[in-house]
C-alpha cells in the first residue's frame, strides 16, 4: 500500500460508512453539550460516554470518543461568549474579547468566529497531527525497553507538575496509580499480588472501574456538596441572530495568517505533554495582541481576540494525540483519561501504533477532522438550544451520573464487585480533589503500570543494571531531572503566596 | 501543628503505600520487584507531604466561607450517604429497579423536588437504561444481588 493509500483508504472508510459517520454525528451534539455547560468538560464527558462504548470494535469506539472530545472547547465557546462564564478553563480567553462582543451586540458575530474559528483549528491540529508522522515514525521505533520504563516516569512527572501545584502530591498519585495497576497475578511468577484470595481481583482492577471513579464520582460528590447549578450563571442571554453568525465565520477566513500561525502554534503546544489547553489559548491569545495591527483593540471586543484561542483550543486537539498514541503519555488530562478509555477498546497506545495500526491512527486523524468540520453546520442548526446548557441545574444531573458511573464500571468486567471499587476509589478521589492531590497522573501510572513493569523487567534481563546509562535512557532521565528543577524554581517564585483550595 | 482532614487524607495514603510495601515483601523477588520500586519512594513522598501538613500554619490554608455556599449545598456526610444508597440500591436491586428507584429518591429528597419531577427523573432514568442499554446495546444489566437470590 503507498503512502497515499494508506493516509486516504480510512479516510474513504470513515465517510462511506453510515455506522461510523452516524456515530461522528452523535458525538458532536455530545462534545458541545459537556462543553457548554459549565463546570463539566471534556474529561467528564469522555468518562461518561464510556458505557455507551461497550461492545463496540476499537475504532468505532475511539473515533465516537474523540470526535466527542474533539468539540468540547467548540461548546465551551458559548456560555464564555453569552455570558462571561468559561464552559472549560481553556475558555477563559475567549471572554476577554468574545464577551465585550456580546454586550455591545455582536454575539452572533463572536460565536460566528469562535465556531469558524474552531472548526479550521480542529482540521490544522488534524494536518499537524499528520505531517508530524513520518517525523516520529523514527524516533518512537528507538525506543527499547529501558526508554519505555523511564518514558512512563517521565509521563507521571510531567503531568504530576503540570496538573497540581504539589509534584509531591502529584508523583505521589501516579505511583498510586501503578501500585493498582499491579493487583492481579503477577505476569511472570503467577503469584497473587494484593489479591487477598478474591477470584474477581486475579485479573486486575478495571481500568474504567477506576477511572469513573477517581474522576466521575469525586466531581458529583463534590457538586452535592457545593449544592446550587454546576454554573454560576445569571441573567439573560444575549441575543444574536444567523447573519451575524455568518459574519463571524467569514471573520476566520478575512483573517486567515492569524488563524493559521494560531493553529499551527496550539497544534505544537498540544505536543507537548501535560503543557494543557490554557496555555495554548493565552498563548496565542498574546501572539495575537502582539502581531495583530491595533493592538488596543483587543480586550475591548475585538475579533481577533475570539479567534486566536478558539484555533488554539480545538487544533491542540491534534497535537496532543502524538505523545498520547506514540508514547503513551497523554497531551493533556483529557488525554489521560482518553488514553484509558482506548486501553479498555484494546487499543494499547505505544511505539507499535507506528509499526502496526497505521490505519487506526490515520482513522483517528480523519475522525478529527471530520468532527471539527462537521461541527460548523450542526451548531449552527442548534446553536439557541446548546445556549440554555448553562442553566442546567447541577443538582438534577448528579443522580443520572452516579447511576452511569455504576452503570460503566459493572459493564467493564461483568462484574458486580467493581463497584465497590467504585465507591472506595470514589470516596478516595474526592479528598483527593479536595486537598490537591492532582488525578490526571493515576490515570497514566494506571495504564502504564503494567507497560513500566514489563519493561523494567525486559530491560534488566538484557543490559542488566546499567540499562539507564543507553543514551536514549539518559535523555529522559535528564528530562526528568530538568522537571524537577523546573517545579522547584516555579515554588520557589510563588512560595510567599497563600495556598488554596483548587480543582484538578 | 495542624491535624484535619488533609492532613487524614496524607495519612491514607502514606498507610496506602506502606501496607503494599509491607505485603510486596512477602512476594517472591520478581513479583515484588515493581511493587517495591513504587511503594517505597510513594511511601517516603507521602512521609515528606505529611511533615509538610503537620507544620503548616492553619492560616495558610484558605477555606471557603460557609456563607457563601448555596442554600441547597448538602454536608459532606450527607452526599457520602448518598452514594452508599447509590450503591446499595444497584448492587442489591439491580439497575433496572434499583437505578429508576435511586433516581427517584434522590431527585425528591435530596433535591427537594416535587414528586412529579422525580417520577419523571425515575421514568426517563428506566428508559435510557431499558432503551439504550438493553434493547439498543443489547448489553445484559446486572439484576442486583437480592433480586438474584429471590427470582
Amino acid at each position: 500500500m503507498t503512502g497515499l493509500e494508506a493516509m486516504f483508504t480510512p479516510l474513504f472508510a470513515i465517510i462511506t460508512s453510515p455506522y461510523l459517520m452516524g456515530l461522528i454525528l452523535l458525538a458532536i451534539p455530545l462534545g458541545v453539550f459537556f462543553g457548554a455547560v459549565p463546570g463539566l468538560g471534556g474529561k467528564l464527558g469522555i468518562v461518561l460516554c464510556i458505557p455507551f462504548i461497550f461492545g463496540m470494535e476499537a475504532l468505532p469506539g475511539a473515533v465516537f470518543l474523540l470526535a466527542m472530545h474533539a468539540v468540547v472547547h467548540t461548546g465551551g465557546s458559548i456560555p464564555s461568549i453569552l455570558f462571561g462564564v468559561p464552559g472549560t478553563g481553556p475558555d477563559a480567553a475567549t471572554i476577554v474579547d468574545g464577551y465585550p462582543m456580546a454586550q455591545r451586540g455582536e454575539a452572533g458575530r463572536a460565536l460566528g468566529a469562535s465556531l469558524g474559528a474552531s472548526g479550521v483549528g480542529g482540521v490544522i491540529g488534524a494536518l499537524f497531527l499528520a505531517a508530524m508522522l513520518p517525523v516520529l515514525k523514527p524516533v518512537v521505533l528507538a525506543f527499547s525497553p529501558a526508554e519505555f520504563f523511564l518514558l512512563a516516569l517521565f509521563g507521571i512527572t510531567f503531568i504530576a507538575m503540570l496538573s497540581g501545584r504539589s509534584l509531591i502530591k502529584g508523583v505521589a498519585v501516579g505511583f498510586l496509580g501503578i501500585l493498582v495497576s499491579l493487583i492481579g497475578l503477577d505476569p511472570h511468577t503467577g503469584s497473587q499480588r494484593y489479591t487477598f484470595d478474591q477470584l474477581w481481583l486475579w485479573d486486575g482492577v478495571s481500568v474504567v472501574a477506576a477511572v469513573l471513579a477517581i474522576f466521575a464520582v469525586p466531581e458529583m460528590l463534590a457538586l452535592g456538596v457545593k449544592g446550587g447549578s454546576i454554573s454560576k450563571v445569571e441573567g439573560k442571554a444575549a441575543k444574536y441572530d444567523f447573519a451575524q453568525v455568518m459574519q463571524g465565520i467569514g471573520d476566520v477566513f478575512r483573517n486567515p495568517w492569524l488563524t493559521f500561525r494560531t493553529s499551527v502554534i496550539g497544534a505544537a503546544i498540544g505536543a507537548i505533554p501535560g503543557l494543557g489547553g490554557d496555555a495554548a489559548s493565552w498563548l496565542c491569545y498574546g501572539h495575537a495582541v502582539q502581531t495583530c495591527k491595533n493592538p488596543e483593540n483587543f480586550g475591548k471586543g475585538d475579533v481577533r481576540g475570539v479567534i486566536a484561542p478558539e484555533t488554539a483550543n480545538n487544533s491542540k486537539e491534534g497535537g496532543s494525540l502524538l505523545p498520547t498514541l506514540f508514547f503513551g503519555v497523554p497531551g493533556s488530562s483529557g488525554m489521560a483519561i482518553l488514553l484509558g478509555a482506548f486501553v479498555m477498546l484494546g487499543i494499547q497506545p505505544g511505539p507499535h501504533m507506528a509499526l502496526t495500526e497505521m490505519n487506526l491512527v490515520w482513522s483517528l486523524i480523519w475522525a478529527l477532522a471530520l468532527a471539527n468540520l462537521l461541527s460548523i453546520p450542526l451548531f449552527l442548526m442548534m446553536a439557541p438550544a446548546f445556549s440554555m446548557l448553562v442553566y442546567v441545574r447541577g443538582a438534577l444531573l448528579i443522580p443520572f451520573v452516579l447511576v452511569l458511573a455504576f452503570l460503566g464500571a459493572y459493564l467493564s468486567d461483568s462484574a458486580w464487585e467493581n463497584m465497590l471499587i467504585l465507591v472506595g476509589l470514589g470516596t478516595l478521589g474526592y479528598y483527593l480533589k479536595k486537598f490537591g492531590w492532582p488525578r490526571p497522573p493515576f490515570v497514566i501510572g494506571l495504564v502504564l503500570g503494567s507497560i513500566a513493569e514489563d519493561s523494567i523487567h525486559k530491560a534488566l534481563a538484557i543490559w542488566g543494571p546499567t540499562f539507564f546509562l543507553r543514551p536514549l535512557s539518559l535523555v529522559l532521565i535528564a528530562l526528568i531531572i530538568l522537571t524537577v528543577v523546573t517545579y522547584i524554581w516555579r515554588q520557589r517564585k510563588t512560595s510567599n503566596k497563600p495556598q488554596v483550595h483548587y480543582d484538578i | 501543628m495542624t491535624f484535619n482532614a488533609r492532613t487524614a487524607t496524607t495519612i491514607v495514603m502514606l498507610a496506602l503505600f506502606a501496607s503494599a510495601t509491607l505485603l510486596a515483601l512477602g512476594l517472591p523477588s520478581k513479583a515484588a520487584f515493581m511493587p517495591l520500586l513504587v511503594g517505597i519512594p510513594g511511601t517516603i513522598l507521602c512521609a515528606w507531604q505529611l511533615i509538610i501538613d503537620l507544620r503548616r500554619a492553619p492560616d495558610d490554608v484558605v477555606e471557603v466561607d460557609a456563607e457563601d455556599q448555596p442554600q441547597d449545598s448538602r454536608t459532606e456526610t450527607e452526599v457520602f450517604l448518598w452514594l452508599a444508597v447509590f450503591a446499595i440500591a444497584l448492587v442489591g436491586f439491580g439497575f433496572v429497579v434499583g437505578g429508576p428507584f435511586v433516581v427517584a429518591a434522590y431527585v425528591r429528597y435530596s433535591s427537594r423536588d416535587t414528586w412529579g419531577t422525580a417520577l419523571f427523573a425515575g421514568a426517563a432514568t428506566l428508559t435510557a437504561l431499558y432503551g439504550v442499554f438493553i434493547w439498543l446495546l443489547e448489553l445484559p444489566l446486572f439484576r442486583g444481588l437480592v433480586l438474584e437470590a429471590l427470582l
